[in-house]
């Protein structure tokens, strides 16, 4: 203790702050740039931001009561909507499994098998779901099944991921107890990876049915059938009592489905 | 009746480790072998090299005289049927019925696998894994689920799995390590009654000496990867069983004691 005093420690004491990399510096200074050139061309000012909230005013008093004389119509395009995101699933999920069985490296009948799988998987969730149903209304026309087919993609690119990450954490123990009886290959995969995963591969089919229904609502905005298409025109047509309206029954199934669902996940894991 | 022959195995794993060297030994048909070790020994290498699901550096297992490691996938299933495992965490797949999980042992035997699910299964193969069930003692529990189980209980489930497939060698390793005192020597009077009432062959690898000793007609001890002895039980005294855990390090020899004899 006899060298005590200011001088001590000074090589070893960490100093507050480290020194930015270049790369780092650089990278904040281009960030705050961009922030700076969004916020200037949103060309935000407080005259437009009290129209903006008078605007809300008017919408809400045009919108208060909802006009409930369309809502018989509106409920059927609901009931498309609903269809849509459950048979989009539905497809969705079956074609999952065994693209995440090819896509997982324990059940891979060869990497290169893998590889080209994660990365189809993956293409299809990178490309937005708008952007798929925008091809699909070009290919199939417009209507519901472009919008099925959309979800399926959209289920694809989720559930494919999801049900591979499982399985890949499967314990190999189960599995090697059926090779060493003499179990092929489909009887290890059918009989231990696919029993394993199940409680799994059911709480993320039903999240992807939630999403599906969220989703399904939207595409109807470029024409893939459902309730979509009919929001867009009750909002162009600035009809707002029946936009209202079918805001709120989107809500209420919406709501429904994440009830439902939610209790049979609790049920099953 | 079955043999096997272990010639000559070795084990390098990719990061340096030796975990088998130069091991050789031979089960004759109808023996009740016990291969002795502590952790890290080497046995679990061994018992997945017998079954190939351990790709050896060296050397060759023989099932009746034939080499498995050239074998062919289909080939390598039928030697696989003939061979019950028990294994030391049992490898039930947990949220399946116990019923269920006896009938995948059937998996190497019936037409296609889909043979050996519940749902598709032919009444003679349900028939035949309530009576194997029953063997075990648990006829009464096809219904629940595996992991509704006591350890013992699901070692058993893994018992009777392991008769759907008429085994002629059953390998178990550690079959008992997993389970508390009372419960592992009923596991291990089970396996054995079986065993003599169907005069199998019997490879198991234990860590306990006491155990070993008194179900083992032979024993075989591995340390550090090398075979020390190979010898009948009666020629075996308590002095060759401590070269076993004999240590340099005094501080490894306090761990070994803990978790072996």
């Amino acid at each position: 203790m006899a060298d005590q005093g200011k001088d001590r420690w000074q090589e070893e004491m960490p100093a507050r702050a480290k020194r930015p990399s270049l790369g780092g510096f650089l990278l904040t200074v281009v960030v705050v740039a961009f922030l700076f050139s969004g916020l200037a061309g949103a060309n935000l000012s407080v005259d437009r931001l009290f129209d903006g909230v008078l605007n809300l005013g008017h919408f809400t008093m045009q919108a208060v009561p909802p006009d409930t004389s369309r809502v018989p119509h509106v409920l059927g395009a609901i009931v498309e909507t609903f269809e849509i995101a459950l048979v989009g699933t539905a497809f969705g999920v079956m074609i999952s499994l065994p693209v995440a069985l090819l896509a997982s490296t324990n059940t891979s009948p060869h990497p290169v098998v893998r590889t080209v799988t994660r990365g189809v998987v993956s293409m299809l969730r990178t490309v937005p779901e708008l952007i798929w149903a925008l091809v699909f209304v070009i290919a199939v026309g417009l209507g519901p099944l472009a919008g099925i087919l959309t979800i399926i993609i959209d289920t694809i690119g989720f559930c494919a991921r999801f049900f591979s990450e499982r399985i890949e954490e499967i314990r190999k123990g189960p599995s090697q107890a059926l090779e060493s009886t003499g179990a092929t290959q489909f009887g290890i995969i059918a009989g231990s990876v696919v029993p394993a995963g199940f409680p799994s591969f059911v709480g993320t089919s039903l999240f992807a049915v939630e999403k599906a229904i969220r989703s399904a609502v939207i595409l109807g905005l470029v024409g893939a059938g459902g309730i979509g298409v009919e929001l867009n025109t009750a909002m162009s047509m600035r009809m707002f009592d029946e936009a209202l309206m079918i805001i709120i029954l989107i809500l209420i199934v919406v709501i429904t489905v994440e009830q439902i669902s939610t209790r049979i996940r609790k049920k099953i894991i | 009746m079955i043999s096997l022959d272990v010639a000559q195995l070795s084990k390098v794993y990719p990061d340096g480790t030796t975990a088998l060297k130069d091991v050789s030994f031979q089960v004759n048909p109808g023996e009740a072998v016990v291969l002795l070790g502590h952790n890290g020994s080497g046995k679990s290498t061994l018992f997945r090299s017998i079954t190939n699901f351990e790709q050896l550096t060296s050397g060759e297992v023989f099932i009746d005289g034939e080499p498995i490691q050239s074998l062919s996938k289909r080939k390598m299933r039928l030697v696989r049927k003939r061979i019950g495992m028990v294994f030391q965490d049992f490898n039930l797949i947990y949220n399946l019925s116990v019923f269920q999980n006896v009938l995948f042992g059937a998996m190497g035997q019936a037409k296609t696998s889909l043979h050996t699910f519940n749902w598709f299964a032919p009444k003679n193969l349900r028939m035949k894994a309530m009576e194997c069930l029953d063997r075990v003692g648990l006829a009464h529990l096809a219904n629940r689920r595996a992991d509704a189980l006591s350890g013992g209980q699901q070692q058993r489930v893994a018992i009777a799995r392991m008769l759907m497939q008429d085994p002629e060698l059953i390998l178990a390793d550690e079959p008992i390590a997993s389970l508390d005192p009372k419960a592992g020597r009923e596991v291990m009077d089970l396996l054995w009654e079986i065993v003599r009432e169907r005069a199998l062959t019997v490879f198991c690898i234990l860590h306990q000496m006491d155990v070993a000793k008194e179900y083992g007609e032979r024993i075989l001890a591995l340390k550090n990867g090398r075979l020390l002895f190979d010898r009948p039980m009666q020629e075996i005294s308590d002095e060759t069983l401590s070269l076993l855990y004999e240590q340099k390090d005094a501080a490894k020899l306090a761990s070994y004691e803990e978790a072996g004899a």
